[in-house]
């Protein structure tokens, strides 16, 4: 993939800097270079542009006011380019892709393009609308009479299993899609599902296709060997077997400790259980770790970890044969992140008003989980759901009805106590920092979350940029509560 | 299918038409809505399977509800793929073939009457 790139820089040592790494760079193309955001303009109206390399401080106008010009566009993504960091908070509003900062190197410019071309390419092969495919599908159970859509066992399906039409629909590393999409669909009343097995998934690709085996505790090898451990009643030795065998000859069991030949299993001895040695690092021991190589992507992780997930037979419901035969439509579409935020700042607004009219208390507070991305990337996408969600709830059971809550990224969230003042929202916010460092420890020990909180009163003239600027300093100078 | 490929034969029976591809044939999907359904002549599965594929996955409707069938002269005609609508071994008696596209068809014109 090429993608058509556009810099945007009122220093021309920038741009020749920046049009150096594109030019380097296979996936890009240059298709201009441009000193300010009306030049820039000018390009946007005759090239297609893929990627824009974005200056923020440039006289005449912004990077910003560009941006406002260029709102509509919605398949530019943007980089911006900047001297200071500050302006990160503000990129948060304009849903920039990625921001470099000055003097940008070889090594992190690859890196932000790459994670650009992931995003592109997710969205590519996401991009047959749920609606459609949950269409083609209840047509094609429909116009078949099919009664019980089954799924079928599949040695080339990326679950194990297929769903005809469904995940024919999809491309292999997507095919998990099919699972939400039933279970919206069942949610919704247009499908009914009853139970058809359990599957464990890679929690990185959900690919079912694992090697499952015993590791070593100390380095993770698999390289092991296993001997049975040999209980002599009579003395109360206990050892390998191979000592046993070693004392005795022609595979005589002699006992090491009393000498005595060893002669019916269960009447003068037994093996209670067996002893793995790990051939990498000579480290023995009785319980071994057990991991799940996914045969897709090479993840190797703990079982504990690997995606479960049920799945089901369905058949159409009468809501479902109504929407088959057309005479209803359901528009299914799930909260995005980025509603909830565009919510959250709807109501924080509305708060901030009503102060104009009423004199109360307000506090926003911002929790910043610094180091809960590793963790992320040990449990993988399912597991990184599974704990958002388990934060949720746990944040909603601290909060009052008016309070409200957004998860900005994945690792801060924001929280507005509608009516509480500062001092009682901190204590409340200490509180929900040490429930979800207690839920991280309780439930992955081998990882220290490194939690940050802090709260600011709301006041009349602020306004959500101020305020996140205002947290994200307390947070980034420690001016806030610090939990790891 | 190229209509110049000599593999692609119409068949009528009664008032439809079919028309029968090889699986080795190169099919022009959108030509496919002019008949009522598709036979595909079994060489190997990879073959057959995208052509199914193919169909089943375009987002025309009148594409991918198309009735398809496999003809199949040798071989195990028993087991049929979810995405395929019946296994043929003959040419001779389409009966059963029309029935099913018949059914199939009444069922899809329902969306059309129910918009």
């Amino acid at each position: 993939m090429e993608l058509n790139s556009l810099i945007v820089d009122d220093e021309s040592t920038s741009r020749l800097v920046l049009a150096a790494m594109v030019e380097n760079n296979s996936n890009l193309n240059l298709v201009g270079t441009a000193a300010s955001g009306p030049e820039a303009l000018e390009v946007l109206n005759v090239e297609k542009v893929d990627i824009i390399f974005l200056d923020v401080i440039m006289p005449q106008m912004s990077g910003f006011d560009l941006l406002d010009k260029i709102a509509d566009n919605q398949n530019v993504n943007v980089i911006l380019v900047t001297g200071k960091e500050k302006f990160a908070v503000k990129a948060f509003d304009y849903a920039i892709t990625d921001y470099l900062v000055k003097p940008v190197s070889k090594n992190r410019f690859n890196k932000a393009v790459s994670r650009v071309l992931d995003k592109i390419t997710a969205k590519m092969s996401s991009s047959i609308p749920n609606n459609l495919l949950l269409i083609k599908l209840i047509r094609f159970l429909y116009t078949r009479s099919i009664d019980i859509y089954k799924p079928i066992p599949s040695r080339e399906a990326l679950l194990g299993y297929s769903f005809p039409m469904l995940t024919d629909n999809l491309d292999f590393d997507n095919e998990a899609r099919a699972l939400d999409l039933l279970n919206e669909a069942e949610s919704n009343e247009i499908l009914s599902g009853t139970f058809h097995d359990t599957i464990y998934l890679c929690n990185s690709c959900s690919n079912s296709y694992l090697n499952i085996r015993e590791v070593c505790p100390n380095c993770n090898s698999s390289n092991l060997e296993s001997n049975d451990l040999i209980h002599h009643f009579s003395c109360a030795f206990m050892g390998e077997i191979d000592k046993f065998k070693k004392m005795g000859q022609g595979g005589n069991l002699v006992c090491p400790k009393c000498e005595r030949k060893l002669k019916h299993i269960g009447v003068d001895y037994d093996k209670p259980s067996v002893i793995f040695n790990c051939r990498n690092c000579d480290h023995s021991f009785q319980d071994p770790m057990l991991r799940a190589k996914c045969l897709n992507c090479g993840n190797d992780q703990k079982v504990e970890h690997l995606e479960k997930r049920v799945i089901k037979k369905y058949r159409l419901t009468s809501k479902g044969i109504d929407m088959a035969e057309g005479n209803r439509y359901v528009e299914m579409r799930g909260p995005s992140q980025e509603d909830e935020v565009t919510f959250f700042k709807k109501v924080l607004a509305d708060n901030i008003k009503k102060k104009s009219i009423v004199d109360f208390d307000s506090t926003l507070g911002i929790f910043h989980l610094r180091n809960i991305r590793e963790l992320f990337n040990q449990i993988g996408e399912s597991g990184r759901e599974k704990l958002i969600e388990e934060l949720h709830s746990l944040l909603i059971s601290e909060m009052e009805d008016n309070d409200e809550l957004a998860f900005l990224d994945n690792e801060t969230i924001l929280i507005l106590f509608s009516t509480l003042e500062a001092s009682k929202a901190k204590q409340v916010l200490d509180r929900i920092s040490a429930r979800i460092t207690r839920l991280i420890n309780d439930n992955f020990s081998d990882f220290k979350l490194d939690i940050e909180g802090a709260v600011h009163p709301i006041g009349n003239n602020h306004n959500y940029n101020e305020l996140l600027n205002i947290l994200l300093r307390k947070i980034n100078t420690g001016e806030g509560n610090h939990h790891a | 299918m190229n209509m110049e490929d000599n593999t692609a034969k119409k068949i009528t029976h009664e008032d439809l038409v079919f028309i029968k591809v090889s699986d080795r044939s190169q099919v022009y999907l959108p030509r496919l809505k002019s008949y009522d359904a598709i036979i595909i002549e079994y060489s190997y599965r990879l073959a057959t399977m995208e052509i199914i594929k193919n169909i089943r996955c375009h987002n025309d409707e009148a594409i991918y509800l198309m009735p398809i069938f496999v003809y199949r002269l040798y071989g195990d005609s028993g087991s049929n793929h979810p995405l395929i609508d019946g296994m043929i071994q003959s040419l001779n008696n389409l009966d059963r073939v029309a029935e099913k596209t018949r059914k199939i068809q009444s069922r899809m014109k329902t969306q059309v009457n129910g918009r």
